[in-house]
Order: C-alpha cells, then sequence, then structure tokens
C-alpha cells in the first residue's frame, strides 16, 4: 500500500516540521489533500523550534558537521563578499542558481552542480534534478553557540543533574502563548488542543534598576493589580486605568475593523487620529503616562524594545500606536481566560505545538517521512500551460518549477506545490547573517539550583495571607498593612513559572530582554535544578556576541560560585544566537515560484502570528477551502464507505498540474519505491485510516518516532 | 476521508431534552404529593425524613418542608438512641452540597444557622472555614457575608484577623459592598478612640483613606468604595459629614484633621481633572469643601452642584433639596 501511495502525486510537499509547515500540513490533510511531509531531522520543530534534552541541546548547538556552523556566520561574507559591505541590493546568489548554471551533466547525485536529466522519455515534461546543498553547506539557523560546564565548586551539584539529561525540556526559542490569540484560537477551533497540555504561566513580571537588590515586581493589570499596587501613585493608577479602558474599548474593533459600531466614538477618533504616530509619543504626550507608568506599560504590557525616549533598538521604525495598543489589547483580552495571568506554557516545550499539528495531519492521511534523506529537487524549467499558475498568475511563467523531490536511493515524490523551511533547501550562501536588515535572536539558557525569587516568608502564610510579599519582598513597610494579601494562593518560588521582562538599560543589557524562569510547574528540569531562559533580539550587524548581551543580567541575578551564596548558581549555561529574519531568505528570486518557504521563528517570548502564516500559505495553495474546521470527536464519525482508495481522486483530479502529470514517468523509473517505503521511513502514516477505523481514542500514533 | 461526521439534529437534540425534562418533573411532582400528604398527617416518620431530603436536594426553596424537616428532626433527637452529634454532622454535610449548588437560598443558611445551635458540639472553625470557601467562589454573596459574622461572634474569632480578611476580599475586587460593610463595623471596634469612642484612631483613619482613595482612583465608577469614604468621613474627628441633614455642622476642626481633608481634597481636585464627570468625585469633594470651610468654598460649592444635576439628571431633586439645604446654612452662618 505504502509504494503506491508514495508514488501517486501528492498535492503538497512540506519539508520541516517547523509551526508553520506543520499548520499547514494539518490543514492539507484535513482538507482532504494528500500531503506527504518531510523532516530531514530526527525531531519537531526545526532546529530552532525544537525542545531537546540537555544531551540532544549539545548536538543542537553544536552539530556534527562544524562546517555548517561555522559557516553559516561566516561563509556569507566570502562568498559574494559584495552583500558582506554596504551594498544592500546585492542578493548572495544560491544553490539553485548555482546548480542552474552550471551545465556539466554528473551522474553522481552527491555532486553539488550535477543536472540530471529525468531518463523516461515518454515525459513530455523535461525535469531537472538540482541537488539540494550537503548538509555541510546548509544554512543552519543557529550561531555562535558556547556551552559552559559547571566550575569546580558547582560540579557536585551538577553531576547528578546531568545524569539525568532526559528530565530536561529545553527550548531553542521558548514561547509562552497568549491565552487570547489567534494560536490559541485556532488549536481550540481545529480541536488540535486535545493533543497538548498547558499551564498558566504563573506570575509576569518588570525588572528596574532601583531599589537596587529588587525582586522583579509583577505586571499590574487587571482591575485589582492596579488597585492594590504600591508600585505608584494613586493619579497613576486613574491614568492607568483609563488607558487599559480605552484598549478594552478599541478590542473588538481591533478584531473587525469593519464594524465600528460596536465602539464608543471618542474612543475610535482618539485612536484614529493617533494611530500611525509613535506609540512612545502618545503615551507620553496625549495619555499623560508618567515616566514611572510609562516604563510598566511600554516594557511590561506591550513588550517594546525601543529606549526610553522613543528610539527603536531592533527594528527600523517606532512602535505605532495601532500596532502598541494591539499589543495592550492582546494582553488584556487574554488576562482571566485560563488565569490570572495571561500567558499559557505549552508543557514538554514548544516542539510539542508542532508535533500536534502533525498528529491531525497523519489522523487525516498525511504520508510522513521522518529523516528523509533527499537528495535533489525536481524542477520543471519549461513553460508549460498547466502549471498552477492559477492561483499564481503573477509569477512568470518561464520561470522553474518545483515538481518533487529524489531522495538519495532515487526514489521520486511528486508534488505541485512545496512548503520549506529554508534551512533544508537553502545553502549558507543564500543566507547574509550580516545583512544591514538581519535580526538574530540571542539566546541563553541557564540552569539554576533555584529562584530568582526569595521564598515566601512563613509566617505570612500563618497569617492565612496568600501572600504578595512573595512578588513584593521590598515593598514598603506601609504595605504591611493595607496591601498585603493577594488573591493566589502561595506557591513555592522553585515551582512557579515567570516571566519577567527586564527593560533596556536596566542591567547593562542594550535591548529588551525576556527571562522566563521555569520551575517544576513546567516539567522543565529534573527536581532541583530550574531553567532560565534569556531571549532578546538585534539586528545581527550590530550585536552578536550573546555571552556580552546577557553578561549584566546573569551577573545581577546569578553566581557561578559556591552553592551556599545568596544568590541562585548558575549550575550550566548555552549561550548562542538564531537567526530570525535575513531579508534574503525572503528575496530569494531564484525560488520556483511554487516553493513557499517559511519564515524563520518569530522570536518575541509568545507565538502571535504562526497561524496568520499559515493560513495566507494555506489559502494561497488551496484558495477557497476551509482552513482547519474542528477534528470531529472519534465517537462522531460514522463508517460507511469502505471504499476509500477512490473516494478522493476526483478531488486530485482538480488540482493536479503539470507536475504531477510526471507520476506516472516516476513510477514506471522507480520500481523501488517500496523499499524506500518499507527501509528508510518508519511506517508510514497511511495506516491511520486504520487506526482511526478501530475507532480508538483521540490520540492515533504519529508514524514519527519520538526523538529520545 | 474515511468517515463523516455525525450529527443530531436540533429537532432530535430538543426532543431528548423533552423527556428528560418531562420525566423529571414527574418524579418531582410524585414526591411532592407524598411529602405533602405526610406533612398535613403530622407524621414525623423516617419515611418523612428521607423523603424531605429528596426533595430538598432538588429545590431548596420550599421552605415549609425545611420546618417541617426541623420538627422531625427535634423528634429524632428526642429518641434514646440518637445521637445528636452525629445527626447534627450527617445534616450538615448534606446542606453543604445544598449549599454548593444555590448559595443564595436563605433558608439553607437559616437551616445551617439552627443546626450549629442544635450540635451539642458545634465545630465554629470549620464552619468560618467553609465560609472562607464559598467567598473565594464568589466574594459578594450577602447571604454567606452574614452567616460569617454570626459565626465568627459565636467562634470568637479574633477581630483583627476578620479586619485582615476583609482586606483580602477588597483587594481581589473593591467593588463589594459586604466587604466594606463588615469592615466599617470592625474598624469602631479595634481601632476606636480611647478618647471618644465615637471616632477612629487617626493613624488607621488615615490607612484607610489610603485604601479607599485608591479604590476610587482605581474605578471612580464604583459607588461602594465612594459609600465606605463617605461613612469613613463621618468617622473622623469632629467631621459630621456623614450626616449632611444636620444643620450643625462644627467648624472646629483639629489642625491634623484639617489638613488632611484639605490633602483629600486636593486629590479629589487632580482626580476630576481627569474625570470631570465623575459625580461621586463631585459629590464629596462637595461635602470635603463643606466640611473644611463652607463659607470660604461658597461659589464652588454652588458650581459643583450645577454641575452634578448636569451629570446626574436622574438625582436632580435630591441636589436640588441639597442646594437649598446648604444655602440655608450658609445664610445662617452669614448671621
Amino acid at each position: 500500500m505504502a509504494d503506491s501511495e508514495l508514488e501517486r502525486p501528492f498535492d503538497v510537499i512540506v519539508l520541516g516540521t517547523g509551526l508553520v509547515e506543520s499548520i499547514v500540513a494539518a490543514a492539507a490533510a484535513r482538507a482532504g489533500k494528500r500531503v506527504l511531509h518531510l523532516d530531514p531531522n530526527n525531531y519537531y520543530g526545526g532546529a530552532a523550534g525544537g525542545s531537546f534534552t540537555l544531551d540532544e541541546l549539545g548536538q543542537v548547538l553544536t552539530p556534527e558537521w562544524p562546517a555548517s556552523k561555522t559557516s553559516s556566520s561566516t561563509a556569507a561574507p566570502s562568498a559574494s563578499p559584495a552583500a558582506g559591505s554596504s551594498t544592500t541590493d546585492d542578493k548572495p546568489t544560491t544553490a539553485l542558481t548555482e546548480a542552474a548554471c552550471v551545465q556539466t551533466p554528473a551522474e553522481n547525485a552527491d555532486s553539488a552542480s550535477s543536472i540530471l536529466r529525468e531518463p523516461a522519455s515518454s515525459q513530455p515534461l523535461e525535469l531537472e534534478r538540482r541537488p539540494l546543498p550537503a548538509a555541510a553547506d546548509r544554512f543552519y539557523p543557529i550561531g555562535n553557540a558556547v556551552v559552559e560546564q559547571p566550575l569546580a565548586s558547582a560540579a557536585d551539584i551538577w553531576a547528578p543533574l546531568a545524569r539525568q539529561s532526559r528530565r530536561f525540556t529545553l527550548d531553542v526559542s521558548p514561547r509562552g502563548l497568549f491565552s487570547r490569540s489567534r494560536i490559541v484560537e485556532l488549536l481550540i477551533s481545529s480541536n488540535v488542543g486535545r493533543y497538548l497540555e498547558f499551564k498558566p504561566v504563573d506570575q509576569m513580571c518588570f525588572a528596574r534598576s532601583e531599589p537596587a537588590g529588587e525582586a522583579p515586581q509583577p505586571v499590574p493589570c487587571s482591575r485589582a493589580d492596579v488597585f492594590s499596587s504600591s508600585a505608584f501613585g494613586m493619579l497613576d493608577k486613574r491614568v492607568l486605568m483609563k488607558l487599559l479602558s480605552f484598549c478594552v474599548a478599541l478590542g473588538p474593533y481591533l478584531q473587525q475593523p469593519t464594524d465600528a459600531s460596536q465602539v464608543d466614538p471618542d474612543v475610535l477618533a482618539e485612536f484614529t487620529r493617533f494611530k500611525d504616530t509613535s506609540l512612545v509619543q502618545w503615551l507620553r504626550a496625549e495619555r499623560k503616562l508618567s515616566p514611572k507608568l510609562l516604563y510598566i506599560v511600554l516594557y511590561a504590557i506591550a513588550a517594546v524594545d525601543e529606549s526610553s525616549t522613543g528610539e527603536p533598538l531592533s527594528s527600523r521604525a517606532a512602535l505605532t500606536v495601532e500596532q502598541g495598543v494591539d499589543r495592550l489589547c492582546q494582553y488584556l483580552s487574554s488576562l482571566g481566560r485560563y488565569s490570572r495571568t495571561p500567558m499559557l506554557w505549552s508543557q514538554y516545550g514548544v516542539a510539542e505545538l508542532s508535533q500536534a499539528f502533525c498528529r491531525l495531519c497523519a489522523v487525516f492521511a498525511g504520508t510522513y517521512i521522518l529523516r528523509a534523506d533527499l537528495a535533489s529537487m525536481l524542477v520543471s524549467s519549461s513553460a508549460s500551460p498547466s502549471t498552477p499558475a492559477d492561483t499564481c498568475a503573477t509569477e512568470s511563467v518561464s520561470s522553474p518549477t518545483f515538481a518533487g523531490f529524489v531522495d538519495t536511493e532515487g526514489h521520486h515524490m511528486l508534488a505541485p506545490w512545496l512548503v520549506a523551511s529554508p534551512e533544508h533547501v537553502l545553502p549558507a550562501s543564500a543566507v547574509a547573517r550580516d545583512h544591514p536588515e538581519a535580526i538574530v535572536t540571542l539566546r541563553a539558557i541557564l540552569v539554576t539550583n533555584r529562584s530568582v525569587f526569595p521564598a515566601v516568608g512563613l509566617k505570612d502564610q500563618a497569617a492565612g495571607d496568600a501572600s504578595n510579599a512573595a512578588t513584593e519582598p521590598g515593598a514598603e513597610e506601609s504595605s504591611a498593612d493595607s496591601a498585603t494579601p493577594a488573591p493566589a494562593p502561595p506557591v513555592n518560588p522553585d515551582a512557579r513559572i515567570s516571566f519577567v521582562c527586564i527593560p533596556p538599560d536596566t542591567y547593562g543589557n542594550r535591548h529588551l530582554v525576556h527571562m522566563v524562569e521555569l520551575g517544576a510547574n513546567a516539567g522543565a528540569a529534573p527536581a532541583g535544578a530550574m531553567v532560565v531562559h534569556l531571549t532578546c533580539q538585534a539586528f545581527a550587524s550590530q550585536l552578536t556576541n550573546p555571552r556580552a548581551a546577557f553578561g549584566g543580567i546573569v551577573a545581577h541575578y546569578f553566581d557561578h560560585n559556591a552553592p551556599s551564596s545568596v544568590r541562585p548558581v548558575v549550575l550550566w549555561s548555552a549561550y548562542f544566537d538564531v537567526l530570525t529574519n535575513a531579508p534574503a531568505v525572503a528575496a530569494q528570486t531564484d525560488t520556483p515560484a511554487n516553493v513557499i518557504l517559511c519564515a524563520p521563528m518569530a522570536s518575541d517570548s509568545s507565538i502571535q502570528n504562526v497561524a496568520e502564516e499559515a493560513r495566507a500559505i494555506f489559502d494561497r495553495i488551496f484558495p477557497g477551502e476551509p482552513f482547519l474546521p474542528a477534528a470531529p470527536n472519534p465517537e462522531d464519525i460514522t463508517w460507511d464507505a469502505p471504499s476509500e482508495a477512490t473516494s478522493d481522486s476526483t478531488a486530485l483530479d482538480s488540482t493536479l498540474d503539470a507536475a504531477s502529470d510526471a507520476a506516472p514517468a516516476s513510477s514506471s523509473t522507480d520500481p523501488t519505491a517500496a523499499v524506500l517505503a518499507s527501509d528508510t521511513i518508519p511506517p508510514p502514516s497511511v495506516a491511520f485510516g486504520e487506526v482511526a477505523a478501530s475507532s480508538s481514542d483521540a490520540v492515533s500514533p504519529t508514524s514519527l518516532p519520538e526523538p529520545n | 476521508m474515511h468517515g463523516r461526521s455525525r450529527v443530531k439534529s436540533a429537532a432530535e437534540v430538543e426532543e431528548a431534552k423533552q423527556k428528560e425534562r418531562s420525566k423529571k418533573l414527574a418524579l418531582f411532582q410524585q414526591l411532592n404529593a407524598r411529602v405533602f400528604a405526610k406533612y398535613q398527617a403530622k407524621e414525623y416518620d423516617d419515611e418523612a425524613f428521607a423523603l424531605t431530603r429528596e426533595l430538598l436536594s432538588r429545590s431548596p426553596e420550599i421552605y415549609t418542608l425545611w420546618n417541617y424537616r426541623r420538627c422531625i428532626m427535634l423528634k429524632r433527637f428526642l429518641q434514646t438512641d440518637c445521637n445528636v452529634q452525629d445527626e447534627c454532622k450527617a445534616e450538615l454535610t448534606f446542606l453543604e452540597g445544598c449549599i454548593a449548588t444555590n448559595p443564595k437560598c436563605y433558608w439553607l443558611w437559616n437551616h445551617r444557622r439552627w443546626l450549629l445551635e442544635q450540635a451539642p458540639k458545634p465545630d465554629w472553625k470549620n464552619e468560618l472555614d467553609l465560609t472562607s470557601q464559598f467567598l473565594n467562589r464568589d466574594s459578594r454573596n450577602f447571604h454567606c457575608w452574614d452567616y460569617r459574622r454570626h459565626v465568627a461572634r459565636c467562634a470568637s474569632v479574633s477581630l483583627k484577623s476578620e479586619f485582615e480578611f476583609t482586606t483580602a476580599k477588597i483587594e481581589q475586587n473593591f467593588s463589594n459592598y459586604s466587604a466594606w460593610h463588615y469592615r466599617s463595623k470592625l474598624l469602631p471596634m479595634i481601632f476606636a478612640d480611647q478618647a471618644d469612642s465615637s471616632t477612629i484612631l487617626e493613624s488607621q483613619l488615615h490607612k484607610e483613606f489610603d485604601m479607599v482613595q485608591s479604590a476610587c482612583f482605581t474605578e471612580p465608577e464604583d459607588q461602594s468604595a465612594w459609600f465606605y469614604y463617605r461613612w469613613l468621613l463621618g468617622k473622623g474627628k469632629n467631621v459630621a459629614l456623614a450626616d449632611t441633614t444636620s444643620s450643625k455642622t462644627t467648624h472646629q476642626l483639629s489642625p491634623g484633621t484639617r489638613e488632611v481633608l484639605e490633602s483629600e481634597l486636593g486629590a479629589f481636585r487632580e482626580l476630576l481633572e481627569l474625570e470631570p464627570d465623575s459625580k461621586w468625585a463631585i459629590l464629596t469633594s462637595l461635602l470635603l469643601m463643606h466640611a473644611i470651610d463652607m463659607r470660604a468654598h461658597r461659589e464652588e460649592i454652588l458650581t459643583s452642584l450645577d454641575r452634578l444635576r448636569a451629570v446626574d439628571p436622574c438625582r436632580r431633586r435630591y441636589y436640588n433639596d441639597l442646594r437649598t439645604r446648604l444655602l440655608a446654612e450658609l445664610d445662617a452662618a452669614a448671621q
């Protein structure tokens, strides 16, 4: 069954299991399309979006192919020196163009410049084989990695923890989900959420440099928080509440800009008047926020990476009122949906999200090949009357068209569309890390022995107060009487999941830094250890040393010395950066029109745009199809037609195009497809129909092996 | 696609619901008839006890049956082999379930109160915890607050800890008349001025002002805080603000109090700059001006009254009345 399944052309091939790619795969399969989902890695999420054990992370950060790491950071300027200099228009050449230029046919697919004409003479189409860049030459998003082992004084504590490598879940890109965001709505509406477990983030905090030695303060954002906060004065309370109600009033309009009837006209008038102006200016001049309040709103709630004077730090333009209000609304509307805080944390790592969508895809008969060993891409360069041009008429007809892949054993997999992660198709030379617009996410992962938050005082609990004192240890004396108890039950700080926003210039950090401290609730580390993630964004050309970028913060909160010290001790640490947005990737002019490269990871500490991105890609490929409607419950599925083999062939025919016409040729020339299916890949998920047919629980096994 | 979704039609769902409902109704009516027949026949037996329980757990609002049930229980208590404590305990557990589903039913709380009077060894501590639990679910259930005050009295809980409890509840959500009310009852008991028991220690009064002002600034529309504020003003030394009907306003403010009132007035003026239409802010600053120095603020008081009539036309007659009264006071003072 599997052989014939592989030989028949697919509607779409998805390469890479990043979150966007996985959502697209799930949506396509859900819409009844034939989906082939490939990933050369043996884990979900791609290198930048994966969740790893301690040992695995070491391998991902410094992969076995050291060449790729060095080349990703240094090869670009040498390959195209012009791109390294100030000229921005120069586009680095890609392997695809290189391959197209070099016309020396070679029999061996390993050779980087071989083009093979498809041997099937009966085919009207000419398919070129463009070799994919070898692993060592491929673009790799992670660079500048340094892993630091503990000092001798902490080695005793570290040794037993290091032996529990598999108890760690370390995210390369740790990200929380706003409770009311598109991605959460999608998880609910598509029923993918039932494959996942989330924990509410226990506290949202912000840091400030004064008073010195203060623990991070809770971000006041609900009415009760504003009321009991001692962080600012009476007038500030009113100003903040007014701003918050302004945003709340505007919420429905931002969701549905066509319908202004639900919004107070005064609110709308102010918004339309200022929406394109600078957020900082508006907050200061129009909304009369005091510096103290501005600090909280700007950094802790809107997470704006700008200096207090409004100078943007990791983008070219300052945030507008429209963008800022959107962020505030996002934050506020998420409060109270699942917990007091607006954020959810995916248990067992963010890669679980990718995996859940892959599972849905597999449930709807998507085919999976993990550790896919692809040799080359099949490209049809001849103009064809029936290219997938219906959907992308704007593309030039003479541009090459993606037709499929050939793996190292010569098996053909064909589809009219490819959705791919850049890291699997682009050579390192195609990505200019030092491009002036390139943005990297600087990262640090620390394993510490306890929380940066002080333990809850026992006497506070005895007094029957669920203690605010836990989060406000530096609060003034007077607050002890009027503002101690908070609604949250007392929690051991070492168990909590805490988000801490560290605004620019607080502890020598140039940029806004998100600190995520994962306690026992997150299940990210074995007992006795905590995981701390530090994240910030920067122009790659300006700041590339993560160790230095976080130096002040780490020195402020942590010690590297003996465990007897007052502050938590860093037991193990890793510093690296992830290339987040390189314009060269987007400007791939030579990429065939029917290849869609997914943007690399969004790097802020939340996942906001993936759902929209995936939807845009899906709509481009399958216009008019429903996007991820709710998957039915297994008990609500009735089984009446056993003839599933032919049921979807008509739908297929209509979407077939030139590339899939090549299917008969490939199947005739590749009698070994069966071997591929049984040999190199895990049992294909074609079996899903049967699993679901037995009407077992919703959780059907994906064919992808769990990374271990 | 291997299967398709099975969806019940709306009519099918409705029909199933209807069936369920009529079944329930029949059972209820049957029970009801039997219980009332026994009640009329004055039968206080075990069957009646079981049947009332059955019926009341479905509908606790039938207070006649709670009375009936209490009669049955009293009869049972008289039996020689009856362990009253256990009996009460069982009934309390039963009630707990009822209250959980109907937390605002008068008869349930009433029955609970009666039970604890009957019990030889009432566990007040447990009752107090129970009210805390119910108030966590709904912090504004006045039945529960009422019961808590009763329990706190019987359990002789320290006033201070109850005071802190109200603080906690107000911090969760300050739109809570019950919590502010309880606070206003506790405050004079804990912080009464030694010299004059009708007023409150100034140090504590200032703290209270801070707290309630915080609420007023956070949400000027919320009147529960303003009510408490007004009550507080009446509790200060020599400030007869709470009762504006009295024409005998004393004007010998102590310098300390005057200072406090001036600063409060200043704060509300700032608030009014941000919220010029806040009725409560206007009214309260008017009362403050009245207390500090009525004659000096004459014009401002009168414009405030006009403003109030404009922003709160529903109560314009009240403001008219207030105006007449204040004018009379002013005239009297001028003579």
